[in-house]
């Protein structure tokens, strides 16, 4: 491989210019003729490929371009299935969060009821005493009101 | 090629009708699609045939290369022509095909470079002819199975699609002055082959400058 003969052939492929003399144009020439040679070649033997061969590969393509077989019953009617499944999904949340506010409220009265400390404002036994004592319990404590009748106090029995 | 579509090289009403038809395919017409294939089956297969020498392997690319071309099309960016993207995929196809065949190898740069120049001589200056010849084609299809696989893809880029060094580079994925090296190797060594073939052309044309 000569440095001219790559100049010869960057020329004749139109990379690059060369000074051709009469030897760089002979293979300039050359180049070309092959160049015509291979792709005649090439080209002929493509031409010679039969018809119903390229039918065959396409209707070989054709079937891998096809769309995917018919869809079942749920496929076709998916869209619409997931859309009532959502609706109603959401309706139900919506009725849990309706229904469990006043019941909520309602508990926590009764809470209240149960675990808030008494106060014995005014504590009237006639004929007797009382007491007011808390037991504690597992509610936290209750209030117990103990009253003694005075008959029972000294009487004789 | 006298059924196969246009070169890449044709002007912008090709480049546009194959973009129309592209745009067609994308939107699921398959009958734009099948006339891409019909415009540029025989030109992909001439291509996959220079690169594998084996009819068969290169129908084979040539399908896989359309189902590719269909999958991916909306890769396909409408700066250059269809057939240039499409080429694209039959080499890488076709290069696919030699690595799985374990044909590829490297050749050093010590093998490539025996033997001198090219022949500055010419096969009686009218391949046309030439290639009328049964044998001729014969010589030129053994010629070509003989050069290595990296020396015939880049002499049937070049000579087939008339890529630039830089573009055959790309798709080689290697040097500029690799693929030169390459290229006037594979030239040189089909001179070689077809060396009987010159000396008949110019005994030949002896022959008719003295009758």
């Amino acid at each position: 491989m000569t440095k001219r003969d790559l100049d010869f052939m960057e020329h004749a492929d139109g990379e690059a210019e060369a000074e051709l003399d009469a030897d760089g144009r002979a293979k300039v020439a050359v180049i070309h003729e092959l160049g015509e040679l291979v792709r005649g070649r090439l080209e002929s033997a493509a031409d010679g490929v039969p018809e119903a061969r390229l039918a065959r590969m396409w209707a070989d393509i054709d079937k891998q371009l096809a769309p995917p077989a018919p869809r079942g019953w749920f496929e076709h009617y998916r869209s619409y299935i997931l859309t009532a499944a959502i609706s109603a999904g959401a309706v139900a949340a919506l009725a849990l969060v309706l229904r469990s506010a006043p019941r909520a409220a309602i508990e926590g009265a009764a809470a209240g009821v149960v675990h808030r400390p008494s106060e014995i404002e005014e504590l009237d036994t006639p004929n007797g005493t009382g007491t007011v004592f808390n037991v504690a319990d597992e509610d936290g404590s209750t209030t117990v009101i103990w009253v003694t009748s005075n008959d029972t106090v000294g009487s004789d029995l | 090629m006298n059924k196969a579509g246009p070169r890449a090289s044709d002007d912008g009403a090709v480049a546009q009708l194959d973009r129309d038809l592209v745009d067609a395919a994308r939107r699921g017409d398959r009958e734009a699609f099948r006339t891409l294939f019909e415009r540029y089956n025989r030109r992909a297969y001439a291509l996959a045939l220079g690169v594998l020498r084996q009819p068969d392997d290169a129908l084979d690319v040539v399908q896989d290369a359309f189902i590719k071309a269909h999958k991916h099309l909306d890769r396909f960016e409408g700066t250059s022509s269809f057939y240039t993207w499409l080429y694209r995929i039959v080499m890488n196809l076709a290069i696919d095909q030699l690595r799985r065949r374990k044909r590829l190898t490297e050749l050093t740069e010590e093998a490539e470079a025996d033997g001198g120049g090219l022949l500055p001589e010419l096969l009686g200056g009218n391949p046309g002819r030439a290639l009328m010849d049964k044998q001729i084609r014969a010589r030129i299809d053994d010629a070509l199975t003989g050069l290595s696989d990296n020396h015939r893809a880049v002499l049937v880029m070049r000579e087939l699609e008339g890529l630039s060094y830089e573009e055959m580079a790309s798709v080689m994925g290697c040097s500029k002055g690799t693929i030169m090296s390459r290229l006037f190797h594979a030239r040189k060594n089909m001179q070689k082959q077809l060396a009987d073939l010159y000396d008949a052309a110019s005994h030949q044309d002896d022959e008719e400058a003295v009758s």
